[in-house]
């Protein structure tokens, strides 16, 4: 998701006014911020991304940074607006693709001709976004946005340390379900599936609960 | 199934790896936490991008109404102000053939120094809009709610039109018109008495907006201190509205700054 190329000039020239520049900052960062505003709102994220970049057009002359700060900045607006969002509704985030969609994928074998398609992806975030919330925007504001430990944390209110072990946690967490084929739900089907799958019987949840800690 | 220990027990350096997308390890022993890691970092699909036109709208709006936390308009203001110093260098070169053009913009009144030197507080101007107001030429303000350093001007005018008998007759007239209302009444005692109380806060000095003096016209006037390099040196310097902007060109600099 990280641009490649260096886009702090692009942040200087959009600061001055030039819409072409704020074009690309747009396309570099929404995605990005898009599927880190999933985790936290759900089906909401497009609407709460639109009021984020209200924001981030009006008060950008504001901001000081290069392409690093702007980043952190954008998903400081953007957490913000999903917070007050998630104030205001009260109940929880609604998801149109359910993680399990990327298990499918993974049993499937498919996730690698579909990685790069909208419902894989939007599935990929859904799982990410089933795991607790500290951990799965640890894993999104790292994986995703690219912020280093610290840069994230400022936005969490936490250590860089924390954030690093709240990544990792979910990372483990993530890759436990995946390589286990396992939902995030009660077992029920999938776990009777499971009892015939390669990965054996050390796949019951109890156990795998147990390692989490 | 030691296959699938092996695959279970990430160590931190492994997940900081994952985490920095690092293409060495693409997999390191979890492909399929390889793969959801990379479903989450696709390059944007198109749905994704549905908001870009009303994201440009915001910015375009942003652009022509700027909000008084927006800075970056300074430079778009200080490009103005250079082409209208351009233009007046131009005009006077035309009337005065032979004197550099820019010494002598540089002497017309353009600069900022007098003005800003009499605004009230060094604050001011941070909290001050961004763009100026439209009536900032030498004509006094015909109407309207006066800042109180225009009032100060008032008091200080008034108080300069020589006895009693001259300041009352002032009174009637329509360039005071703003002091009386503050004042609450068209009587001598009343204005002078606020005119008093007026004095601890605001400067007395006066702003060119408010005096009826022609220091706003083309003359020369005897304070050049700053000269227009040094204002395109420095646009960040300059905390507020742009006070250097001629009073002589009100018309171009208080437009909205024409954008390429």
């Amino acid at each position: 998701m990280v641009a490649p190329e260096d886009l702090d000039d692009t942040v200087r020239l959009a600061q001055a006014g030039d819409e072409e520049a704020f074009r690309r900052l747009y396309r570099a960062q929404q995605p990005a911020l898009l599927r880190y505003l999933r985790v936290l709102v759900g089906q909401d994220a497009e609407d709460i991304a639109s009021e984020a970049w209200l924001q981030i057009a009006r008060d950008l002359g504001s901001f000081s940074g290069d392409w690093d700060g702007f980043r952190g900045w954008t998903a400081t607006v953007a957490r913000h607006r999903a917070m007050d969002s998630l104030r205001a509704q009260r109940r929880r985030p609604q998801f149109s693709v359910s993680p399990e969609h990327f298990l499918d994928l993974i049993a499937k074998e498919q996730t690698a001709d579909r990685a790069l398609e909208l419902v894989a992806t939007d599935a990929a975030v859904a799982l990410v976004a089933s795991l607790p919330r500290d951990q799965a925007e640890a894993v999104m504001l790292r994986a995703v946005l690219g912020l280093d430990a610290q840069a994230a944390g400022k936005i969490l209110g936490k250590r860089a340390g924390a954030v690093r072990t709240a990544a990792y946690r979910g990372l483990r967490q993530l890759a436990r379900r995946l390589e286990a084929g396992e939902s995030t739900g009660p077992p029920g089907v999938a776990s009777r599936e499971r009892t015939g799958s390669t990965l054996g019987v050390t796949t019951s949840p109890a156990p795998a609960l147990k390692e989490v800690r | 199934m030691s296959s699938y220990e092996g695959r279970d027990r990430m160590d931190r350096s492994t997940a900081e790896q994952f985490l920095h997308g690092d293409p060495a390890t693409p997999n390191a022993g979890h492909p399929h936490l390889a793969a959801l890691l990379a479903a989450t970092r696709a390059p944007a699909h198109p749905a994704e991008l549905a908001g870009e036109s009303a994201a440009m709208a915001a910015f375009s709006a942003a652009r022509r109404s700027p909000t008084p936390v927006r800075r970056p308009s300074m430079i778009q203001l200080t490009v103005a102000k250079l082409l209208t110093v351009k233009v007046a260098a131009i005009a006077a070169g035309v009337a005065f053939a032979g004197v550099g053009g820019v010494a002598l913009a540089a002497s017309t009144g353009v600069l900022p120094a007098p003005i800003s030197s009499h605004l009230p507080g060094g604050g001011h101007s941070s909290s001050a809009p961004s763009h100026p107001a439209p009536s900032g030429s030498a004509l006094p303000r015909p109407s309207g709610s006066a800042a109180p350093s225009d009032l100060a001007a008032l008091c200080k005018e008034f108080d300069g039109r020589g006895d009693k008998a001259h300041r009352v007759k002032a009174l009637d007239d329509q360039h005071f018109g703003e002091l009386v209302r503050q004042a609450g009444k068209k009587d001598h005692d009343k204005v002078e008495k606020f005119c008093h109380g007026l004095k601890p806060s605001g400067s007395p000095a006066p702003r060119p907006s408010g005096s009826a003096r022609p220091s706003g016209s083309a003359f020369p006037t005897d304070h050049p201190t700053t000269r227009p390099g040094d204002e395109q040196n420095n646009p960040g310097d300059h905390t507020g509205y742009p006070s250097g902007r001629p009073s002589t060109f009100p018309s171009v600099s208080a437009a909205p700054i024409p954008r390429s």
